[in-house]
């Protein structure tokens, strides 16, 4: 087993499976985490999203397969990850009864954080979340941005190194989710490594340097944003907009053999080029040099959503 | 036609509940049993089935009284924790065509556990004696219990949320219910003038148990009694008065339900006197830092045990029992002519303080698992023996300075008794035996089980009378009789290693995260 201090990697799975009876929930997933990541877990509903999550927090056991967190394996060592993580499932997990204060001060009772230090590291973690002036407020006065925000306070109070965040900005409105996305980032400047897994796409495309696409408990991708729109582009695709004569334009570029496929949209041309790393500059010097007004071209970059439609509809192997 | 919609669907989603098989197995085999409980020491002798169907009579009369409460009485206050009261009301149906829905579906379900008596009924028929007054009495009878039991059921329902405060304000408004139902029929008879036995007796209780005997335990030869005893038209036209009174009262209460559901299914903030009644009778008034010291040293110490005792409630059980011992046994003290009934009171307080136990301990872990904290407590660094101890200390705790000063008292008896040994003493063994494995049994029950009611029937099943029976039926294949103290030890012996299981299960079924979960995700 390594050493805390010496693992470069925060997370590792090896075929991890996990079977609920006869149903596959994930089907030997290879998954490598960095430690500083902020790493983005997408899939449908049911893709095994949150099975992975359940099990990285110890929460459940692999049916087989290993998994290690921050250099400590997930069966042999719980106790050492329980430790060092911090998980919020996709639920609140709160006593509305219960005063702000009081919530975390319990669970930092239960992550035995000595008394002394509790009221400060209580009061830190409220203010990083922005529920300072909430302390003594009964849970369930607040808001669900607010009680989200608390969810990821309590998260914090043990001050762990890696963050499982299951659906953290569900059901919140945009300026929530603003601030909860954020807090993540302060938390990722601060040095903590973060698996979060969300279908709000746009903000994961925003602010994750990593993600994976998981399907049908397999994973499809995993790695840097961009990547994935590299890999699941099925070529070269750009804009382009002409001065006049939308129709000549499209005979000129239909005629050049590296087009794949060229579409008018309302005033702009669609361009395939065959290759996935075809050269732009052949569509301007195609245009200018049959005489057409070149305006603007552009790279259609795929965004994550795209990706992932294309991904769920079975469009990639 | 809404009704009939909403019934339909009431039966199929009670039919799709493991509680109703569980709970119709646990009905008709009760039944049979205590059938031939009941049968065991009558002479089968033609012409004797009279006597039997007495002894039926009562027990279908007692069993339709307590059966409803314990079915029924979560049926809308669960509605109304799960949102999906909100939902219904969203259509455009009346709020007292739900109530009526809900409590027909709960009326069939107890007649189909009524009619699991019926093989049991066959046999005194078939020993004849049996007038068919005598069952068409029964079958009226019943039907009057049922307006009344379920109508009141499904009023205590409708003014709580709370799942366990709903089954509570059901029992305690039957039991008023129980009193009132045959003294409201004896006041109707009106035959004091008849017999002659009741000096003594005020006209109130003289009209309670008249109505109770004929209501419940009518004579063997009702008809004949009847007839001796009241003019027919007099009987018929009491007999009709109660009928009304009864659907009277079971139409009332299906009408104070659906205003109440009309009232409560936005579910509206507490009202400001409830806030202030709660801040006034529920904060701490004296000892407050002294309270927040032992708190926070709960807390370091023990905090699954600490969830335990945080609440109002929790230190209200506390107070509440050491004010009940120490007000009973002090009365009963003072007052030297109440002496001999010393060993009723230890056994009726015994009863209720394991009965209190167990319902405690069988809803335990039942708000970690609603909430989702429970989950949240498995994922930090706390172990599985941790939090099992830990809440089993803190229910433990509960009822500690209640036990504690039982104990005292009865060693101050057992010291004080001067005159040869203390009459009908407790039997100290058992009870200590059954606080310490009760919360066992029902924390196993609790993580276990869906529904509270289920979990603490099962609690007091298995940690107090399984054992009992067990004992029991083992004696039937022993060759000699056991000694009294030996058949303590037996069921002592096999409470402990029926807890000793379930706290294994317990440990396995956490580690293995095998617990049905409650909680709707956000």
């Amino acid at each position: 087993m390594t050493t805390l201090a010496a693992a470069p990697v925060a997370i590792q799975t090896r075929d991890l499976t996990r079977r609920y009876g006869a149903t596959l929930a994930l089907d030997r997933l290879n998954l490598t985490v960095n430690r500083g990541d902020l790493f983005g877990f997408i899939g449908s509903n049911g893709a095994g999203k949150t099975t992975t999550l359940r099990i990285l927090s110890t929460f459940l056991t692999p049916s087989s397969g290993t998994a290690e967190v921050l250099g400590h394996d997930i069966v042999q060592g719980a106790d050492a990850v329980r430790r060092v993580i911090g998980y919020m499932p996709d639920f609140f997990g709160v006593y509305k009864d219960m005063e702000v204060e009081e919530y975390l001060d319990f669970f930092g009772a239960c992550y035995r954080i000595p008394a002394a230090q509790r009221a400060k590291v209580i009061d830190d973690v409220l203010e990083l979340v922005g529920l300072t002036e909430k302390k003594g407020a009964l849970i369930g006065a607040l808001s669900r941005g607010m009680q989200q925000r608390l969810g990821l306070a309590r998260v914090l109070v043990h001050d762990p190194q890696l963050l499982l965040l299951d659906e953290p900005a569900s059901g919140l409105d945009p300026r929530a989710r603003i601030e909860v996305m954020e807090i993540l980032r302060e938390l990722r400047r601060l040095g903590k490594t973060i698996i979060i897994s969300s279908h709000i796409l746009s903000e994961l495309e925003t602010i994750c340097n990593r993600v994976c696409i998981i399907e049908k408990g397999r994973l499809i991708y995993t790695g840097p944003v961009q990547g994935v729109r590299a890999q699941m582009s099925p070529g070269a695709v750009f804009w382009v907009r002409v001065g006049s004569g939308l129709a000549e334009a499209v005979k000129l570029l239909q005629a050049c053999p590296e087009v794949a496929e060229v579409t008018p949209v309302e005033q702009q041309l669609k361009v395939t080029l065959a290759g996935a790393s075809g050269d732009p500059s052949l569509i301007a010097e195609t245009l200018v040099r049959g005489g057409a007004k070149l305006l603007e071209l552009r790279e259609d970059e795929m965004t994550l959503e795209e990706v992932f439609l294309r991904v769920t509809r079975g469009e990639t192997q | 036609m809404t009704v009939w919609f909403l019934l339909m669907r009431e039966l199929r989603a009670h039919a799709r509940r493991a509680f109703t098989h569980w709970a119709r197995v646990f009905v008709a085999g009760a039944l049979s049993l205590g059938g031939v409980w009941l049968a065991a020491d009558l002479v089968a002798l033609p012409g004797r089935g009279g006597a039997l169907f007495q002894r039926i009579h009562c027990l279908l009369y007692c069993a339709a009284w307590l059966l409803v409460p314990l079915a029924a009485s979560d049926c809308l206050s669960r509605e109304r924790r799960e949102g999906t009261l909100m939902l219904l009301f969203l259509t455009p149906m009346p709020p007292a065509a739900l109530a009526l829905a809900k409590i027909g579906a709960h009326t069939v379900q107890l007649a189909i556990a009524l009619l699991a008596g019926v093989p049991v009924l066959m046999i005194p028929v078939l020993l004849g004696g049996i007038h068919w007054r005598s069952v068409a009495w029964l079958a009226l009878v019943l039907m009057n219990v049922a307006c009344w039991s379920l109508g009141l059921t499904l009023a205590a329902s409708s003014v709580s949320r709370s799942g366990p405060r709903a089954l509570a304000l059901a029992v305690l408004l039957e039991g008023a219910a129980f009193v009132l139902f045959p003294w409201i029929f004896g006041a109707l008879l009106g035959v004091n003038s008849l017999v002659t036995w009741q000096q003594g007796y005020s006209q109130a209780s003289y009209d309670f148990f008249t109505g109770f005997s004929l209501l419940a335990t009518p004579a063997p030869d009702f008809a004949a009694f009847v007839q001796w005893a009241f003019p027919p038209a007099h009987v018929l036209h009491t007999a009709a008065t109660m009928t009304v009174i009864s659907v009277s009262v079971f139409v009332l209460s299906v009408i104070f339900a659906g205003q109440c559901l009309r009232r409560n299914w936005r579910e509206a903030p507490t009202s400001r006197l409830a806030g202030k009644m709660k801040q006034a009778l529920c904060r701490p008034i004296l000892g407050k830092t002294w309270l927040r010291h032992w708190m926070r040293r709960l807390l370091e110490r023990n905090p699954p045990g600490w969830l335990e005792r945080r609440q109002w409630s929790g230190r209200l059980i506390i107070w509440t029992w050491l004010a009940v011992v120490g007000s009973v046994y002090g009365f009963l003290l003072s007052n030297w002519q109440l002496h001999a009934r010393l060993a009723f009171v230890d056994q009726v307080m015994v009863g209720l303080l394991l009965v209190s136990l167990a319902t405690v301990a069988a809803g335990s872990f039942r708000r970690e698992r609603e909430t989702g904290v429970l989950e949240l407590l498995l994922v930090s660094p706390l172990q599985v023996r941790q939090i099992i101890h830990g809440r089993l200390r803190g229910i433990w705790g509960q009822f500690l300075p209640a036990t504690g000063m039982l104990l005292g008292i009865w060693m101050y008896l057992a010291s004080a008794w001067t005159t040869g040994s203390r009459p009908g003493g407790p039997a100290v063994g058992s009870f200590l035996v059954s606080y310490a494995i009760l919360p066992v049994v029902g924390l196993y029950f609790s993580l276990q089980c869906r529904s509270y009611l289920m979990a603490w029937v099962l609690t007091l099943g298995g940690g107090l009378w399984l054992p009992d029976l067990l004992a029991g039926l083992g004696e039937l294949f022993w060759p000699f009789a056991l000694e009294p103290k030996i058949n303590d030890l037996l069921v002592a012996l096999l409470q402990v290693s029926l807890a000793g299981v379930l706290y294994r299960r317990l440990h396995r079924k956490l580690e293995r995260r095998q617990f049905p979960v409650l909680r709707n995700a956000r």
